[in-house]
């Protein structure tokens, strides 16, 4: 089957998707779901569909309006997220985890994704690439530079979902450090 | 399990199999909002809840009971599957066992005429016209670009005549100037679901009036 006869086949099944929402088709919705599991773009389209739903029937709002509530209260009531720093900390199987569910390791380096999920090491405070690339020395883990970014990326984002605290630290400490144009020049002087 | 430097990268056998309560707990973490979101949607969709706070209430509950079942189901999870699909998979038959329920419900108190009225939610579309999508799809895919000189679609032309501007608009830019997903929605200022909507439902009206018109013999677009 061409990529194009793909494509149309994917553009019908999303009219379906579409179609039985419209008319609260349930189990039409499930089969298309399930063929949605084995098909990243049907997956993608089916995404962005629901969020259109929702925006067509007020209820994105809602999830804006609690985010901001979220971050009012973070900002406001700071000792009712202020959490110790073994709390905080991440572990390099968390991040692997993480990586594994969104699909974002690249596929030369899925085995290692994998290994990585039975690590319980902590990550470094410091998020930097450099830190990361020492991380990956110490595990004798050799995997490619895009990994490693994707890893380090992944991790930030994280970060900031489990406290503002920790990520203002991180920045502090960057700023200090950072002498030059390169991430490589982050060495203490 | 690794547990410090220095250790060795070990053989195969130290990396046992997944994790998998892990891998489904970082993606329910992933997913979760877009969960909600299609939970949501659903629920407003079928007429289970009326009303933005009651369909926020049962929208928390069903997304609870499914995140417990994606828990409890850890161990046939297949992580190569895409999660988002999977887990509203779940949230689906949640949905689908509270409608049987409602209509149990409703049986006991409402007429059984009644019942065969309302058992669809709205815009409901009783049975596919699969034919007629079939004979649409080889008039809309087999269409001459826009910007050929040679104008050699009049049965195209007659079937968008058929249908309002906002819906002949997008059935121009998707089977003429063949603009897929993001490309669409690019062409008209909206995100790529949406696009996928007010095509779809552009596509219905045009199956419906020309049903229509089929049926009252006015049309025929086989010339």
């Amino acid at each position: 089957m061409n990529r194009q006869s793909i494509s149309h086949n994917r553009e019908h099944v999303i009219y379906r998707y579409i179609r039985a929402v419209d008319a609260g088709d349930i189990d039409e919705i499930a089969r298309i779901l399930h063929m949605a599991e084995t098909d990243i773009e049907l997956n993608r389209a089916i995404l962005d569909i629901n969020q259109s739903y929702a925006e067509e029937l007020g209820l994105a709002e809602i999830s804006q309006v609690a985010e901001t509530v979220r971050t009012l209260a973070r900002q406001h009531l700071t000792s009712a997220f202020q959490q110790t720093n073994e709390d905080l900390s991440l572990t390099v199987s968390e991040v692997a985890a993480r990586m594994v569910a969104e699909r974002s390791i690249p596929t030369s380096d899925q085995e290692i994704g994998r290994r990585l999920m039975t690590v319980q090491w902590s990550l470094p405070e410091l998020l930097s690439l450099a830190e990361i690339r020492r991380l990956a020395e110490k595990l004798r883990i050799s995997a490619s530079e895009r990994f490693w970014k994707i890893f380090r990326e992944t991790a930030l984002q994280m970060t900031m979902g489990r406290g503002q605290a920790q990520m203002a630290a991180a920045r502090r400490k960057r700023c200090t450090r950072y002498t030059g144009n390169s991430e490589e020049e982050d060495h203490a002087e | 399990m690794e547990s410090g430097p220095g250790s060795s990268t070990s053989s195969t056998d130290a990396f046992s199999p997944f994790p998998n309560r892990e891998i489904i707990a970082a993606a329910i973490q992933a997913n979760i909002e877009s969960l909600r979101v299609g939970i949501r949607v659903l629920i407003a969709r079928n007429g289970l809840a009326e009303g933005i706070a009651e369909i926020v209430d049962l929208s928390d509950e069903i997304l609870q009971t499914t995140v417990e079942a994606a828990l409890r189901g850890a161990a046939t999870y297949d992580p190569t599957r895409q999660a988002h699909a999977w887990l509203l998979g779940i949230a689906i038959h949640k949905i689908r066992d509270l409608l049987s329920e409602r209509t149990r419900e409703r049986a006991r108190t409402i007429p059984l005429e009644q019942q065969a009225r309302s058992r669809h939610g709205p815009d409901s579309q009783h049975g596919e016209d699969e034919e007629t999508d079939n004979w649409l799809d080889s008039i809309l895919y087999h269409s001459t670009a826009r910007d050929r000189l040679v104008d050699t679609d009049p049965a195209l032309e007659e079937l968008l005549s058929l249908v309002d501007e906002d819906d002949r608009q997008i059935l121009t830019l998707a089977y003429v100037d063949r603009l897929e997903g993001v490309d669409m929605a690019a062409a008209l200022g909206i995100r790529a679901g949406a696009a996928y909507m007010r095509l779809a439902r552009a596509r219905e009206h045009l199956r419906q009036q020309y049903l229509a018109a089929d049926r009252t013999g006015r049309k025929d677009f086989t010339r």
